[in-house]
This record gives structure tokens, C-alpha cells and sequence, in this order.
């Protein structure tokens, strides 16, 4: 089955979003859902969904599903209650710390790739699905590696993979981390499609970024999609087969051309 | 507890405490952190890093006295309701750039980042697609927060994502701007398609050039 093409879904973006798919270049958005949470909010994304009309995936960012003291006190109670409205295509979070205690860092992080911490991460993400039973696939995503970890004896793709054989979750690959992580650790991307089974891999993501003074390549959702990242797209598309890719664009709307560029292209290479 | 959480627990700890501290470094247990990327991490996280951060690029900016909340009560709205036509554009960069740094989590942060995506539109409506700005005209709402008319015609239309639910009496500082929900966006609603001049753009870029990257 041919995947979906979405895009991010913002609602101060909804022109963009309506005439990306009237020209055919998108036929589903993904929703970062975490403000909708409070009370009374999930009426309103329902509305706002409903008037446009597109199939959509929900991708969470505040799940925090590795941090060590997850099931110290787990209450997905609202976010159960959030999901048992909706009806997305997939959803998903990241796998990621970014919250310890009562701090929550707001960004994604990396982290101690051993096995143990793998079965660590699984075991959150097992008690996690287990609370909520969603008929809708649920997903994670490896995220940039921006350092190492004294000890590590896993590769980024290592790591994922053993969470993923080890878990209930599908796997959410995105291109462009693996590309962050070819640019600032010299990792090979394609080799690490390989890393995966064909079966495991349920959406694909599609991003550019930026590149600081350092030469550190930052997965900034503000750019491009770097010519590497289509390489690894056609590499990923002859392995896989996703039910949905995602183009992140999230800032830097200067370029509302290019942008529709980007998903002609990502369409154009869609088996 | 396993051995294995436990250490994880510790480590994780220690991360956070890192990157909580306003002039952190990486434990010793990070390796390779590059050291410009850690440093916006801290940026992003910390309002007085923000605030010199914001400073380096807007040198009126330092002059401003951080709002407290009621003045921000008392005078954003009040700034919102005047004649927007009497507005400049630096009022609006300074307002914008004083009342996200005021906000007391780094959540602020992407208010700048809404504002930057309107001035991108705002940008991208001067290209070839007149027929369809007007997809985006309608009625102001009365809950309108700030109109902002700038040099050309353009209108900047900021209001609560979620304007049921908005109001300046239920402001809390320390919930509703945890809240996607909350956060304030802006939109070209209509007029003539209107550029802000390249410098201004070139300064709010490379304040937002200070941010982390997205996740």
C-alpha cells in the first residue's frame, strides 16, 4: 500500500497545510497533541481536524518514556482519556529522557545505550502500552544522538533496536537524526537502515536542519531536506514500507516554495 | 529496583541538574558534547540567558524593566487596543521580545518562534501569491490580543490559540504558559503584503539562531 505523505500540523499553518493538499501534495497531517491535553481542549483539536478534513497521526513529545523514575507514580489517565477520542492513524512519542523528577527539559536528549538500559526502556514502554490498549499502532522514535555516554556499548541503532524487539512499539525512523547522527558522530545511515527488520518500521520522518559554527548539525526542523536525507529516503523506501511519511516543518516559513518542492519531490519518490 | 534503573536514575539526575544550572558543563560521564550545542541547551533553558542572549541583538531591549504581571495586565492589553496604526514596528519587537522574556519558563521561548513564523508568511506573501493571502482575511475577533499594522498594511493579528479559554483574568504564569494551547501565535490576517526590512528579520533570526534545535 502507497504510504501517506503528511505534514506537520500547526494550526497558524492551516493555509499552508490547505493548499498542500489541494495541489495533492499531502493527503494526511501529523499532530504534536501535547497542548490539547487540559481539560476541554480535545473538543477543540476534534473541530479544528474535523474542518480540515485530512487523515492524522498524533506524535507526542512529552511522554518522556525512557526517564528512569517513569513508573515511580505513572498517571496516563488523561492521556488515555485524550486518545479514546480520537481515531489517528498511528501515534507516537519519543525515545527519549527529557524529563527527571519534577524537571522536564522540554527537548529531547540522548541516552546510556547499554543492553540493561535497553530493557530499562522497554519496560517503561511495555507498562506504558499496557495502560493504553489503543486499536491505533503506537510508535517510537530514535532521536539525535548529541553526545555519548561513558560506558556505552551500543550504537544509536543498536539501542533502538533492542528497545523495539523487546517492546510492543513499531518503530517511527527518522531520516534526518539518522543523518545528524552521519554529520556530527560519522555513523553510517544506511547502514543503519539495515539495523532494522523491513517489518518494524511503521512512518517515516523527512526534516532539515542547520549547521552551527562547530559544524555540528542540528536537527532544527527549519531547512531543506538535506540531499542525503532523500538518498536515505529511496535507500529506506526500498526496505520498509511505511504507512506514512512526514515532512517536520516547523519553523522558517520564508520559503513556502521550497517547502512544497520538498513534498513534490518526497511524492515523486513514493513507490 | 534494578542495579541498572538505579544507576540510570543517578545519571539522568545528574544530566538534568546540568542542564538546570544556568552555566552547567556535561558531566563527566557525557562524552563529545559539542560545546556550542550545550551552550544554546542552557540558553534556551534559562530566562537570564535568554534575556542577554536577546540583548546582544536589541540593545533597548536591556533597557527595559522586566514587567511584573500586573503590568502586564495593565499594559499589554491596553498596548493591544490602541490605534494599531500608531504602533511601530519596534514597539511591536520590543513588546514581543519584553513580554516573552518576561514569561517565567522557557516556553516564552516559543512565542518568538510564532512571531518569526507570521513574519515568515508575512514574507512569503509577497511572492507570487496574492489570490491566496486572502484565504487568510476574516473578521477580527473580539478577544483579539494585539493587532499590529506594519509598514505596508500588513496586519499581525496575535490572539490565544485556544480563545475560549483566554482571558487576562485566568492568567497564571506558572500553568498557562506550559500549555501549547496557550501560547500566543500570530497571523497575517490581511492588507497588502508588507516585509518587514531585512535587518529587523536578520536580528530576530539570529536570536531564534540561539535556540536548540526542535524536537
Amino acid at each position: 500500500m502507497k504510504p501517506r505523505l503528511a505534514l506537520t500540523y500547526r494550526e497558524a499553518l492551516r493555509w499552508p497545510i490547505e493548499q498542500a493538499a489541494a495541489r495533492g501534495l499531502i493527503d494526511a497531517i501529523e499532530v504534536v497533541p501535547s497542548g490539547f491535553l487540559r481539560e476541554g481542549q480535545a473538543s477543540l483539536l476534534r473541530r479544528r481536524l474535523a474542518t480540515l478534513g485530512l487523515p492524522y497521526s498524533f506524535h507526542f513529545i512529552d511522554q518522556s518514556l525512557a526517564s528512569a523514575d517513569l513508573l515511580d507514580q505513572p498517571d496516563w489517565s488523561r492521556l488515555a482519556a485524550f486518545l479514546a477520542g480520537f481515531e489517528p492513524l498511528c501515534w507516537s512519542d519519543h525515545l527519549t529522557a527529557c524529563r527527571a523528577g519534577p524537571l522536564d527539559l522540554e527537548v529531547n536528549l540522548p541516552l546510556a545505550a547499554t543492553p540493561e538500559a535497553a530493557a530499562v526502556y522497554a519496560e517503561n514502554i511495555c507498562a506504558f502500552r499496557a495502560a493504553l490498549p489503543t486499536a491505533a499502532p503506537f510508535l517510537i522514535e530514535q532521536v539525535p544522538t548529541h553526545w555519548t555516554q561513558a560506558g556505552d556499548t551500543l550504537s544509536p541503532i543498536a539501542l533502538f533496536r533492542a528497545v523495539l524487539d523487546q517492546s510492543p512499539a513499531g518503530a517511527l525512523l527518522d531520516l534526518h537524526n539518522l543523518y545528524c547522527d552521519e554529520v556530527n558522530l560519522g555513523l553510517d545511515a544506511a547502514a543503519a537502515l539495515s539495523a532494522l527488520p523491513p517489518e518494524s518500521v511503521v512512518e517515516l520522518h523527512l526534516a532539515g536542519g542547520h549547521r552551527l559554527e562547530t559544524g555540528f548539525w542540528v536537527d532544527g526542523h527549519d531547512g531543506a531536506v538535506p540531499p542525503r536525507v532523500w538518498a536515505l529516503l529511496e535507500l529506506a523506501l526500498r526496505r520498509f514500507s511505511p504507512r506514512l511519511i512526514v515532512l517536520e516543518r516547523e519553523h522558517n516559513f520564508t520559503d513556502l516554495p521550497g517547502i512544497f518542492a520538498d513534498l513534490e519531490r518526497a511524492r515523486d519518490t513514493l513507490p | 529496583m534494578t542495579p541498572c534503573r538505579e544507576r540510570l536514575r543517578a545519571d539522568q539526575a545528574a544530566l538534568f541538574a546540568a542542564l538546570a544550572a544556568p552555566q552547567g558543563t556535561p558531566p563527566a560521564f557525557v562524552h563529545g558534547a559539542d560545546p556550542v550545542f550545550w551552550e544554546r541547551l542552557l540558553r534556551v533553558r534559562h530566562p537570564e540567558n535568554l534575556r542577554d542572549g536577546l540583548t546582544a541583538f536589541f540593545p533597548r531591549f536591556a533597557a527595559l524593566a522586566r514587567p511584573t504581571d500586573a503590568e502586564l495586565r495593565r499594559d499589554w492589553p491596553a498596548f493591544s487596543h490602541q490605534a494599531p496604526a500608531a504602533l511601530r514596528r519596534q514597539t511591536l519587537l520590543e513588546g514581543a521580545l519584553g513580554w516573552a522574556a518576561a514569561r517565567p519558563n522557557p516556553t516564552a521561548w516559543t512565542e518568538l518562534l510564532w512571531i518569526e513564523e507570521a513574519l515568515g508568511l508575512a514574507r512569503a506573501a509577497a511572492h507570487p501569491l496574492p489570490d491566496q493571502i486572502d484565504d487568510l482575511n476574516g473578521p477580527l475577533p473580539a478577544d483579539a490580543a494585539l493587532r499590529v499594522q506594519l509598514p505596508g498594511g500588513a496586519l499581525l493579528w496575535c490572539r490565544s490559540q485556544s480563545p475560549e479559554l483566554w482571558s487576562w483574568s485566568d492568567y497564571d504564569p506558572d500553568q498557562s504558559w506550559l500549555s501549547a494551547e496557550r501560547r500566543v501565535y500570530v497571523t497575517v490576517l490581511h492588507g497588502e503584503p508588507a516585509l518587514l526590512p531585512a535587518a529587523d528579520l536578520r536580528a530576530l533570526r539570529l536570536s531564534l539562531a540561539l535556540s536548540a534545535g526542535a524536537r
